[in-house]
């Protein structure tokens, strides 16, 4: 049943956030990959709220090109500007979905920036 | 990034020496209030016949207490602000300015601006007004220039420089910025053809509703989801037993479906531009999730829309809520019951806004249950629409 996997996605966030445990961010990180739109979308809202401490976790995940373009989209979710480098690579990447999540990415990013 | 929610206006004149959002706002807010004071805005309310208003006064005695802001006189007339200036800025011992214009150095002392403030404050004479005015003419912060020259355009006698500082905020990405400019520069300069441009959006034929499209629009990380695109599920499912109109071409409106206020700006500001290049104002939406707070922030920036179908949009108002003047027919909205996406999201799980129908379906939990063709058609979903 989602709805309890669901929970356990918040609980993990919880924990996160209290512990500072990598382990609990991996939960969510795992999540990601899920068919369920549901949970997914949970696991990365969540992964987002979590800010700073998100980012070493996808960036490993980025590295292992886990769960693209999803991973890149989050990346840039967390606003930082100091990944547009590792996002760089990926907008000319042979799949086209990843290439234009890329640079979509980067343009974010970018409209980020200026706001600022 | 749209400004932060403000609870409390930050005690002033303490908020000019400080830089963040509630400071910022709350010199923006000093600024505006102090220039509706010196035109005699609540002295002309007061005046007005029986009948004539029926809203309440500009500038609310509650407020301004909470502000701190001390009692003004009514001051009509212009100033001759270049030698105000000159007097101002010989007291700063800042460089003065051979002209006037909009590229002139912004002062970067926020001790300036913190003291200018302190002065009016405690004096509270149209002088004090007018040199706080000046000087945030000046200001880092573009909202605080702009609010300085909406305040000063009745005072100052140099009235092209205002309009150029309240012309460059209307190209703002911040919605609040871009509207007190335009609004300010109706006033300052009504022929101004920048509001004719930006009237233009909303100018072209078609602009009432008429229009005889209806799109989707997808939701955060949506954006390779197939169920929006054409060929996907719910789009046949709308184009064949709904609405015949749906676009179907290659070149439908999408956007990155990034989780991020800025993400969702910059698709506001594209879907405006698709509308325009496609001719297709007065189009109906159907949008999920976030989409519908994009198409919020659309009509924002002028575009006009028909209908407007919300599928589970977690609400977020103030800070996403549609400009009503711009939506043309309805706004429903359709969601289910506590939708755990939006819980978190920490969005608001029914609109209370006027103008939004809510319709709650018997179904628990499921964010993406509203845009599947089979809970459509169980329960009847076209007749809410």
């Amino acid at each position: 049943m989602w709805v309890l996997q669901a929970i356990g996605l918040f609980l993990a966030a919880a924990a996160w956030r209290l512990t500072g445990s990598r382990r609990f961010g991996e939960v969510l990180i795992r999540s990601l990959s899920t068919k369920n739109e549901n949970l997914k979308n949970i696991a990365g809202i969540l992964i987002v709220r979590a800010g700073k401490k998100a980012k070493p976790l996808l960036q490993d995940a980025l590295h292992r090109r886990e769960n693209l373009p999803m991973t890149l989209w989050l990346l840039a979710d967390l606003g930082d500007r100091m990944v547009d480098k590792e996002i760089q690579p990926f907008s000319s990447d042979q799949d086209p979905k990843v290439a234009e999540a890329a640079r979509q990415a980067l343009r974010v990013l970018g409209s980020n920036r200026e706001r600022h | 990034m749209p400004f932060q929610i403000v609870r409390q206006p930050v005690a002033s004149p303490l908020s000019f020496s400080r830089s963040d959002d509630a400071a910022i706002l709350t010199q923006a807010a000093v600024l505006l209030a102090t220039g509706a004071q010196l035109r005699g805005d609540n002295k002309r309310f007061r005046l007005a016949p029986a009948g004539i208003s029926s809203g309440s006064a500009p500038l609310l005695d509650e407020d301004l207490k909470l502000l701190g802001l001390p009692a003004l006189a009514e001051s009509p007339g212009r100033i001759d602000s270049a030698h105000n200036r000159q007097l101002l800025f010989s007291r700063y011992k800042l460089p003065i300015p051979t002209q006037a214009v909009l590229t002139e150095t912004a002062i970067e002392d926020k001790n300036v601006f913190g003291d200018v403030a302190r002065i009016h404050f405690s004096e509270g004479s149209s002088k004090s007004a007018i040199d706080m005015m000046e000087l945030c003419l000046r200001h880092p912060n573009e909202l605080v220039r702009v609010s300085a020259a909406a305040a000063y355009s009745e005072h100052s006698s140099e009235l092209d420089r205002l309009v150029r500082i309240l012309e460059a905020g209307t190209r703002s990405a911040e919605n609040l910025l871009r509207s007190i400019s335009a609004t300010a520069l109706s006033f300052a300069a009504p022929d101004h053809p920048r509001l004719r441009e930006m009237q233009g959006i909303a100018g072209r034929p078609g602009a009432t509703g008429a229009g005889d499209t209806t799109m989707l629009i997808h939701g955060t990380w949506a954006q390779n989801s197939p169920w929006w695109q054409p060929g996907g599920d719910f789009h046949t499912y709308i184009l064949q037993s709904v609405r015949p109109d749906l676009y179907s071409k290659p070149d439908r409106f999408g956007w990155s479906g990034g989780y991020s206020d800025a993400a969702r700006t910059l698709a506001a500001t594209d879907l405006v531009s698709w509308v325009q290049n496609h001719n297709e104002q007065g189009l109906d939406l159907i949008t999920h999730s976030h989409g519908g707070n994009v198409a919020f922030l659309a009509t924002q920036n002028g575009l006009d829309l028909g209908e407007l179908i919300l599928l589970s949009c977690p609400v977020h108002v103030p800070k996403y809520q549609p400009d009503m003047a711009h939506v043309h027919k309805k706004v429903v909205s359709i969601r289910v019951h506590f939708d755990l996406v939006i819980l978190a999201d920490r969005g608001g799980q029914r609109f209370n806004f006027p103008g939004i129908s809510e319709n709650v379906l018997p179904i628990w939990f499921d964010h993406f249950a509203t845009h599947n063709p089979d809970v459509w058609r169980q329960q009847n979903v076209p007749a809410m629409i």
